[in-house]
């Protein structure tokens, strides 16, 4: 098993999640090839390279994220819904916001066989972080282990579970709520687990004709006319 | 008890809960990161944050009162 690791580390929470990062590695150990594109190597175009290197690798990312982009360390998305086909044979982990929701979606219709990620903003406290990075790292550790993504998926949420109860047993219940809300956002799109449909009419037949990246293209653009009409 | 009178006393405990932690104390949310002061700020000003801080700890509490947890 190989594995592409982009990591950035350009501010407070980049920090946080660039050690994590690290503890999983260690965690890892030999168990796993790794090829990383740290700090200021976690770019846009040495991640294409890198993926277009190995097809099969894995593509673990550890940085801020949105519905439909995962970051770089200049800021500029590594992966997004022009490039997510990089994805396609594949599997990918990601600890970052919100990038299961849309990206997720559109990498698993390209092909990508697991993509593991949050469909919320991802929370944690400093106090605590060391219990986050265990609890967002587990999944990874799980797969690495040899359980299907779906089994890995359980596990991580048990895991979590258990960790909000020994949040509010030590009496951090501030913790604990972000935890619960990190846990209930894990999502995985792959075998096993349901195939995505669009709820909304309309939208599955613009899939069906057009493709899923058009969905996108248009949800995008409806977004932009609601922000400007919002500020006018 | 009506909503916002347990809304408030929601808004009340999470004052005392972070009344006292250190200044280095941050919670990340997203791209944005918050002190314990920035939180109080946030709570009474931004309806949004208040929103999601104040379902964040009944959906909690309802969860570890549904696992038996106290």
């Amino acid at each position: 098993m190989k594995g592409i690791f982009v990591v950035p580390k350009f501010d407070d929470a980049t920090f946080y999640s660039h050690l994590w990062n690290e503890r999983m590695r260690e965690q890892i150990g030999d168990r796993m090839e790794k090829e990383l594109l740290l700090i200021e190597d976690a770019i846009r175009a040495k991640d294409e390279e890198a993926l277009l290197r190995d097809p099969t690798a894995m593509h673990v990312h550890y940085d801020h994220g949105s519905e439909d982009a995962i970051y770089g360390n200049d800021l500029v998305p590594v992966i997004d819904l022009d490039n997510v086909s990089l994805l396609k044979g594949r599997t990918a982990y990601n600890m970052n916001c919100l990038s299961a929701k849309t990206l997720g979606k559109a990498a698993y219709k390209e092909g990508c066989l697991a993509y593991w990620g949050s469909i919320t903003e991802v929370s944690f406290t400093s106090d605590a972080e060391e219990k986050f990075g265990e609890a967002l790292n587990y999944g990874l550790l799980m797969v690495v282990e040899g359980k299907t993504w779906l089994e890995a998926l359980q596990l991580a949420r048990d895991k979590m579970t258990e960790i909000v109860d020994e949040l509010v047993s030590q009496g951090n219940g501030l913790a604990a709520m972000l935890l619960r809300e990190d846990r209930d956002a894990l999502h995985c799109w792959g075998p096993g687990i349901e195939t995505p449909t669009e709820e909304c009419p309309v939208s599955r037949t613009i899939v069906s004709l057009f493709g899923y990246k058009t969905l996108q293209k248009l949800r995008i653009m409806r977004m932009k006319v609601k922000q400007h009409l919002s500020m006018s | 008890m009506n909503d916002k009178k347990c809304e408030q006393q929601i808004i009340d405990a999470a004052k005392k809960y972070l009344n006292g932690h250190p200044p280095e104390w941050k919670l990340f949310k997203g791209k944005k990161e918050y002190t314990a002061d920035q939180i109080l700020v946030a709570l009474e000003k931004d309806p949004n944050f208040r929103e999601w801080f104040v379902n964040n700890i009944l959906t909690l509490s309802t969860e570890l009162f549904i696992r038996g947890k106290k």
